[in-house]
Protein backbone atom coordinates (compact mmCIF):
# COMPACT_ATOMS: atom_id res chain seq x y z
CA UNK A 1 0.00 0.00 0.00
CA UNK A 2 2.70 2.59 1.26
CA UNK A 3 4.73 1.31 -2.09
CA UNK A 4 1.63 1.82 -4.18
CA UNK A 5 1.34 5.54 -3.55
CA UNK A 6 4.90 5.61 -3.39
CA UNK A 7 4.79 5.02 -7.17
CA UNK A 8 1.72 6.62 -7.54
CA UNK A 9 3.15 10.08 -5.72
CA UNK A 10 6.45 9.72 -7.82
CA UNK A 11 4.25 9.30 -10.65
CA UNK A 12 2.44 13.01 -10.02
CA UNK A 13 5.99 14.44 -9.11
CA UNK A 14 7.28 13.28 -12.35
CA UNK A 15 4.41 14.86 -14.12
CA UNK A 16 4.49 18.11 -12.43
CA UNK A 17 8.53 18.06 -13.34
CA UNK A 18 7.78 17.08 -17.18
CA UNK A 19 5.19 19.93 -17.78
CA UNK A 20 7.21 22.65 -15.91
CA UNK A 21 10.45 21.98 -18.17
CA UNK A 22 8.50 21.71 -21.32
CA UNK A 23 5.79 24.14 -20.65
CA UNK A 24 2.97 22.05 -22.17
CA UNK A 25 -0.33 23.33 -21.31
CA UNK A 26 -0.86 20.17 -19.39
CA UNK A 27 -1.87 19.48 -15.56
CA UNK A 28 1.15 17.41 -13.62
CA UNK A 29 -1.60 14.73 -12.20
CA UNK A 30 -2.72 13.72 -15.98
CA UNK A 31 1.16 14.37 -17.57
CA UNK A 32 1.56 11.63 -13.93
CA UNK A 33 -1.70 9.33 -15.02
CA UNK A 34 0.06 8.73 -18.87
CA UNK A 35 3.26 8.16 -17.02
CA UNK A 36 1.87 5.55 -14.76
CA UNK A 37 -0.16 4.06 -17.56
CA UNK A 38 3.04 3.58 -19.41
CA UNK A 39 4.41 2.08 -16.42
CA UNK A 40 1.39 -0.80 -16.22
CA UNK A 41 1.96 -1.13 -19.84
CA UNK A 42 5.73 -2.19 -19.77
CA UNK A 43 5.10 -4.36 -16.67
CA UNK A 44 2.16 -6.19 -18.55
CA UNK A 45 0.06 -5.40 -15.33
CA UNK A 46 -1.32 -3.66 -11.90
CA UNK A 47 1.18 -4.56 -9.30
CA UNK A 48 -0.62 -5.84 -5.99
CA UNK A 49 0.32 -2.52 -4.23
CA UNK A 50 -0.46 -0.08 -6.78
CA UNK A 51 -4.02 -1.62 -6.87
CA UNK A 52 -4.32 -1.71 -3.32
CA UNK A 53 -3.22 2.43 -3.07
CA UNK A 54 -6.03 2.73 -5.93
CA UNK A 55 -9.02 1.64 -4.30
CA UNK A 56 -9.31 3.99 -1.56
CA UNK A 57 -8.35 7.31 -3.28
CA UNK A 58 -11.28 6.47 -5.86
CA UNK A 59 -13.91 5.12 -3.11
CA UNK A 60 -12.87 8.39 -1.54
CA UNK A 61 -12.24 10.84 -4.82
CA UNK A 62 -15.91 12.80 -4.22
CA UNK A 63 -15.00 13.98 -0.92
CA UNK A 64 -11.89 15.40 -2.51
CA UNK A 65 -14.17 17.92 -4.66
CA UNK A 66 -15.56 19.27 -1.59
CA UNK A 67 -13.28 21.57 -0.15
CA UNK A 68 -12.69 23.42 -3.96
CA UNK A 69 -16.64 23.19 -4.42
CA UNK A 70 -17.27 24.87 -1.67
CA UNK A 71 -15.89 28.13 -2.58
CA UNK A 72 -18.86 28.37 -5.56
CA UNK A 73 -20.81 30.94 -2.39
CA UNK A 74 -17.45 32.75 -2.86
CA UNK A 75 -18.44 34.02 -6.36
CA UNK A 76 -21.83 34.06 -6.24
CA UNK A 77 -21.93 37.90 -4.98
CA UNK A 78 -19.74 38.77 -7.57
CA UNK A 79 -21.10 37.27 -10.52
CA UNK A 80 -24.55 38.68 -10.48
CA UNK A 81 -25.19 40.53 -13.83
CA UNK A 82 -23.34 37.26 -16.04
CA UNK A 83 -25.00 34.83 -13.74
CA UNK A 84 -28.32 33.48 -16.32
CA UNK A 85 -25.48 33.58 -19.25
CA UNK A 86 -23.28 31.36 -17.03
CA UNK A 87 -25.99 29.10 -15.68
CA UNK A 88 -27.43 28.71 -19.34
CA UNK A 89 -23.65 27.68 -21.13
CA UNK A 90 -23.27 25.35 -18.21
CA UNK A 91 -26.38 23.43 -18.25
CA UNK A 92 -26.94 23.10 -21.82
CA UNK A 93 -22.88 22.31 -23.04
CA UNK A 94 -22.55 19.70 -20.22
CA UNK A 95 -25.59 18.32 -20.90
CA UNK A 96 -25.52 18.30 -25.21
CA UNK A 97 -21.94 17.79 -24.79
CA UNK A 98 -22.86 14.39 -22.73
CA UNK A 99 -26.04 12.86 -25.12
CA UNK A 100 -23.81 13.66 -28.27
CA UNK A 101 -20.83 11.88 -26.93
CA UNK A 102 -23.15 8.94 -25.44
CA UNK A 103 -25.64 8.94 -28.82
CA UNK A 104 -22.11 8.61 -30.91
CA UNK A 105 -20.61 5.94 -29.36
CA UNK A 106 -24.11 3.85 -29.04
CA UNK A 107 -24.25 4.59 -32.72
CA UNK A 108 -20.96 3.46 -33.96
CA UNK A 109 -19.71 0.76 -30.67
CA UNK A 110 -20.52 -2.81 -31.57
CA UNK A 111 -23.39 -3.43 -29.23
CA UNK A 112 -22.80 -7.21 -28.69
CA UNK A 113 -20.99 -7.03 -25.52
CA UNK A 114 -23.32 -4.05 -24.28
CA UNK A 115 -24.28 -4.54 -20.03
CA UNK B 1 -9.89 30.38 21.99
CA UNK B 2 -12.95 28.97 20.37
CA UNK B 3 -12.36 31.08 17.10
CA UNK B 4 -8.45 29.22 17.37
CA UNK B 5 -10.67 26.14 16.92
CA UNK B 6 -12.89 27.13 14.06
CA UNK B 7 -9.85 28.43 12.14
CA UNK B 8 -7.78 25.36 12.38
CA UNK B 9 -7.17 22.70 10.10
CA UNK B 10 -8.97 20.36 12.88
CA UNK B 11 -12.18 21.77 12.28
CA UNK B 12 -11.89 22.00 8.82
CA UNK B 13 -11.33 18.25 8.24
CA UNK B 14 -13.61 17.58 10.64
CA UNK B 15 -16.50 19.51 9.18
CA UNK B 16 -15.55 18.44 6.05
CA UNK B 17 -15.55 14.60 6.67
CA UNK B 18 -18.62 15.20 8.82
CA UNK B 19 -20.53 16.98 6.22
CA UNK B 20 -19.68 14.12 3.35
CA UNK B 21 -20.55 11.43 5.53
CA UNK B 22 -24.10 12.73 6.75
CA UNK B 23 -24.49 13.23 3.35
CA UNK B 24 -23.49 10.03 2.05
CA UNK B 25 -25.73 8.38 4.96
CA UNK B 26 -28.82 10.71 3.27
CA UNK B 27 -28.30 9.51 0.55
CA UNK B 28 -27.82 5.83 0.92
CA UNK B 29 -31.32 6.11 3.26
CA UNK B 30 -32.97 7.47 -0.17
CA UNK B 31 -31.77 4.59 -2.37
CA UNK B 32 -29.62 6.97 -3.62
CA UNK B 33 -31.30 9.03 -6.09
CA UNK B 34 -28.88 10.91 -8.35
CA UNK B 35 -30.05 14.27 -7.06
CA UNK B 36 -29.02 13.57 -4.24
CA UNK B 37 -25.51 13.47 -5.02
CA UNK B 38 -23.18 13.60 -1.86
CA UNK B 39 -20.85 16.08 -3.58
CA UNK B 40 -23.34 18.57 -3.90
CA UNK B 41 -25.28 17.80 -0.57
CA UNK B 42 -21.56 17.98 1.08
CA UNK B 43 -20.68 21.48 -0.27
CA UNK B 44 -23.81 22.56 0.35
CA UNK B 45 -23.55 21.33 4.11
CA UNK B 46 -20.15 23.09 4.34
CA UNK B 47 -21.05 25.95 2.67
CA UNK B 48 -23.90 26.96 5.06
CA UNK B 49 -21.90 25.93 8.22
CA UNK B 50 -19.02 28.60 7.09
CA UNK B 51 -21.86 30.82 6.55
CA UNK B 52 -23.71 30.25 9.97
CA UNK B 53 -20.03 30.35 11.89
CA UNK B 54 -18.85 33.24 9.98
CA UNK B 55 -16.17 31.59 8.90
CA UNK B 56 -13.71 32.77 6.15
CA UNK B 57 -13.90 30.34 2.74
CA UNK B 58 -10.06 31.07 2.25
CA UNK B 59 -9.24 29.99 6.51
CA UNK B 60 -11.57 26.90 5.72
CA UNK B 61 -9.80 25.88 2.21
CA UNK B 62 -6.17 25.97 3.64
CA UNK B 63 -7.34 23.76 6.47
CA UNK B 64 -8.61 20.99 4.02
CA UNK B 65 -6.40 21.50 1.55
CA UNK B 66 -5.04 17.91 2.17
CA UNK B 67 -8.06 16.86 0.84
CA UNK B 68 -8.22 18.82 -2.16
CA UNK B 69 -4.04 17.94 -3.06
CA UNK B 70 -5.70 13.72 -2.68
CA UNK B 71 -7.40 14.87 -6.05
CA UNK B 72 -4.15 15.05 -7.25
CA UNK B 73 -2.89 11.19 -6.74
CA UNK B 74 -6.89 9.65 -7.27
CA UNK B 75 -6.14 11.15 -10.79
CA UNK B 76 -2.74 9.87 -11.66
CA UNK B 77 -4.35 6.64 -9.87
CA UNK B 78 -7.10 6.51 -12.75
CA UNK B 79 -4.06 4.64 -15.18
CA UNK B 80 -5.72 1.28 -13.42
CA UNK B 81 -9.18 1.45 -14.40
CA UNK B 82 -7.68 3.17 -17.70
CA UNK B 83 -5.41 0.39 -18.20
CA UNK B 84 -7.70 -2.82 -17.28
CA UNK B 85 -9.93 -1.34 -19.71
CA UNK B 86 -8.15 -0.07 -22.26
CA UNK B 87 -6.66 -3.84 -22.94
CA UNK B 88 -10.05 -4.76 -23.65
CA UNK B 89 -11.14 -1.94 -26.01
CA UNK B 90 -9.77 -3.61 -29.28
CA UNK B 91 -12.97 -3.36 -31.80
CA UNK B 92 -14.53 -0.54 -30.32
CA UNK B 93 -11.30 1.88 -29.96
CA UNK B 94 -12.25 3.64 -33.71
CA UNK B 95 -15.78 4.54 -31.62
CA UNK B 96 -14.51 5.84 -28.26
CA UNK B 97 -12.31 7.89 -30.21
CA UNK B 98 -14.56 9.89 -32.51
CA UNK B 99 -17.45 10.20 -29.67
CA UNK B 100 -14.81 11.52 -27.31
CA UNK B 101 -13.51 13.85 -29.59
CA UNK B 102 -17.07 15.14 -30.98
CA UNK B 103 -18.14 15.30 -27.49
CA UNK B 104 -15.33 17.32 -26.05
CA UNK B 105 -15.33 19.67 -28.90
CA UNK B 106 -19.26 19.77 -28.38
CA UNK B 107 -18.85 20.60 -24.75
CA UNK B 108 -16.16 23.99 -25.19
CA UNK B 109 -17.27 24.98 -28.75
CA UNK B 110 -21.69 25.29 -27.20
CA UNK B 111 -19.68 26.72 -23.99
CA UNK B 112 -17.87 29.47 -26.28
CA UNK B 113 -20.74 30.29 -28.54
CA UNK B 114 -22.94 30.43 -25.92
CA UNK B 115 -21.11 33.08 -23.61
CA UNK B 116 -20.51 35.06 -26.54
CA UNK B 117 -24.22 35.14 -27.14
CA UNK B 118 -24.89 36.10 -23.71
CA UNK B 119 -22.44 39.27 -24.09
CA UNK B 120 -20.14 37.44 -21.41
CA UNK B 121 -16.61 39.65 -21.40
CA UNK B 122 -13.35 37.34 -22.15
CA UNK B 123 -12.17 37.25 -18.78
CA UNK B 124 -15.46 35.36 -17.88
CA UNK B 125 -15.65 33.28 -21.00
CA UNK B 126 -12.08 32.27 -20.60
CA UNK B 127 -12.95 30.76 -17.19
CA UNK B 128 -15.88 28.86 -19.01
CA UNK B 129 -14.48 27.28 -21.77
CA UNK B 130 -12.72 24.38 -20.38
CA UNK B 131 -15.41 23.78 -17.75
CA UNK B 132 -15.52 20.16 -18.83
CA UNK B 133 -12.02 19.90 -18.01
CA UNK B 134 -10.78 18.14 -14.81
CA UNK B 135 -10.10 20.82 -12.64
CA UNK B 136 -6.62 21.13 -12.27
CA UNK B 137 -6.17 21.47 -15.99
CA UNK B 138 -9.03 23.52 -16.30
CA UNK B 139 -7.78 26.18 -13.87
CA UNK B 140 -4.37 25.96 -15.94
CA UNK B 141 -6.16 27.08 -19.05
CA UNK B 142 -8.69 29.48 -17.32
CA UNK B 143 -4.97 31.59 -16.77
CA UNK B 144 -3.44 30.09 -20.11
CA UNK B 145 -6.20 32.26 -21.85
CA UNK B 146 -6.68 35.63 -19.21
CA UNK B 147 -9.50 34.17 -16.80
CA UNK B 148 -9.90 33.66 -13.57
CA UNK B 149 -8.80 30.25 -12.52
CA UNK B 150 -10.99 30.16 -9.15
CA UNK B 151 -14.16 31.05 -11.41
CA UNK B 152 -13.34 28.18 -13.46
CA UNK B 153 -12.46 25.89 -11.02
CA UNK B 154 -16.03 26.67 -9.62
CA UNK B 155 -18.20 25.65 -12.84
CA UNK B 156 -15.97 23.21 -13.15
CA UNK B 157 -17.47 21.76 -10.29
CA UNK B 158 -20.73 22.96 -11.16
CA UNK B 159 -20.73 21.14 -14.50
CA UNK B 160 -19.35 18.10 -12.60
CA UNK B 161 -22.25 18.02 -10.27
CA UNK B 162 -24.63 18.82 -13.04
CA UNK B 163 -23.47 15.84 -15.44
CA UNK B 164 -23.41 13.34 -12.08
CA UNK B 165 -26.66 14.10 -11.13
CA UNK B 166 -28.77 14.79 -14.44
CA UNK B 167 -26.73 12.39 -17.23
CA UNK B 168 -27.41 8.60 -16.08
CA UNK B 169 -31.34 10.03 -15.62
CA UNK B 170 -31.20 11.78 -18.65
CA UNK B 171 -29.07 9.33 -21.08
CA UNK B 172 -31.35 6.19 -19.58
CA UNK B 173 -34.79 8.38 -20.22
CA UNK B 174 -33.58 8.35 -24.16
CA UNK B 175 -32.78 4.61 -24.43
CA UNK B 176 -28.89 5.27 -23.86
CA UNK B 177 -28.20 2.39 -21.16
CA UNK B 178 -24.86 1.36 -21.80
CA UNK B 179 -22.78 1.46 -19.34
CA UNK B 180 -19.69 2.30 -21.66
CA UNK B 181 -21.60 5.27 -23.39
CA UNK B 182 -23.16 6.73 -19.84
CA UNK B 183 -18.89 6.22 -18.65
CA UNK B 184 -17.85 8.24 -21.73
CA UNK B 185 -20.49 10.87 -21.90
CA UNK B 186 -20.14 11.19 -17.85
CA UNK B 187 -15.87 11.69 -18.63
CA UNK B 188 -16.66 14.05 -21.31
CA UNK B 189 -18.96 16.71 -20.13
CA UNK B 190 -18.45 15.97 -16.06
CA UNK B 191 -14.46 15.10 -15.68
CA UNK B 192 -13.67 13.50 -12.49
CA UNK B 193 -16.94 14.29 -10.67
CA UNK B 194 -18.28 12.07 -13.35
CA UNK B 195 -16.15 9.50 -13.40
CA UNK B 196 -16.74 8.89 -9.38
CA UNK B 197 -20.45 8.78 -10.46
CA UNK B 198 -19.58 6.05 -13.37
CA UNK B 199 -17.41 3.99 -10.43
CA UNK B 200 -20.71 4.03 -8.74
CA UNK B 201 -22.52 2.87 -12.14
CA UNK B 202 -20.10 -0.09 -12.72
CA UNK B 203 -16.08 -0.19 -12.53
CA UNK B 204 -16.20 -0.52 -16.39
CA UNK B 205 -18.47 2.50 -17.02
CA UNK B 206 -15.93 4.21 -14.57
CA UNK B 207 -12.63 3.24 -16.79
CA UNK B 208 -14.31 4.26 -19.62
CA UNK B 209 -14.93 7.79 -17.77
CA UNK B 210 -11.64 8.04 -16.55
CA UNK B 211 -10.41 7.26 -20.46
CA UNK B 212 -12.98 9.63 -21.99
CA UNK B 213 -11.71 12.45 -18.72
CA UNK B 214 -8.01 12.01 -19.64
CA UNK B 215 -8.63 11.98 -23.83
CA UNK B 216 -11.03 14.89 -23.82
CA UNK B 217 -8.69 17.09 -21.21
CA UNK B 218 -5.71 16.25 -23.80
CA UNK B 219 -7.49 17.88 -26.47
CA UNK B 220 -9.14 20.37 -24.66
CA UNK B 221 -5.95 21.53 -23.81
CA UNK B 222 -4.15 21.28 -26.87
CA UNK B 223 -7.20 22.83 -29.19
CA UNK B 224 -8.66 25.36 -26.56
CA UNK B 225 -5.37 27.56 -26.68
CA UNK B 226 -5.29 27.75 -30.23
CA UNK B 227 -9.15 29.15 -30.86
CA UNK B 228 -9.22 31.01 -28.45
CA UNK B 229 -7.68 34.12 -30.28
CA UNK B 230 -10.37 33.70 -33.14
CA UNK B 231 -13.30 33.94 -30.52
CA UNK B 232 -12.17 36.67 -28.32
CA UNK B 233 -11.59 40.46 -28.52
Amino acid sequence: MVTGLLVILACQLAGEILVRTTGWPLPGPVAGLLILLVILILRGGVPRGIARATRPLHRWMPLFFVPAGAGLGVYATQLESAAVGLAVAVVISTLVAGLVTAALFTALADTEDAE
Amino acid sequence: MIEDMLHSPLFALVLTLSAYKAAEYLSDRFARPAWLNPVLIAILAVMASLWALELDYEVYFDGAWILHFLLGPATVALAVPLYREARKLGKNAMAILVSVIIGALTATGLALALGLAFGLDDAIRASLAPKTVTTPVAMDLADLLGGWPSLAAALVILAGILGAVALPPLLTGLGLRDQRAQGLALGVASHGIGTARALQIARRAGAYSALAMGSSALLTALVLPLVWPLVSS
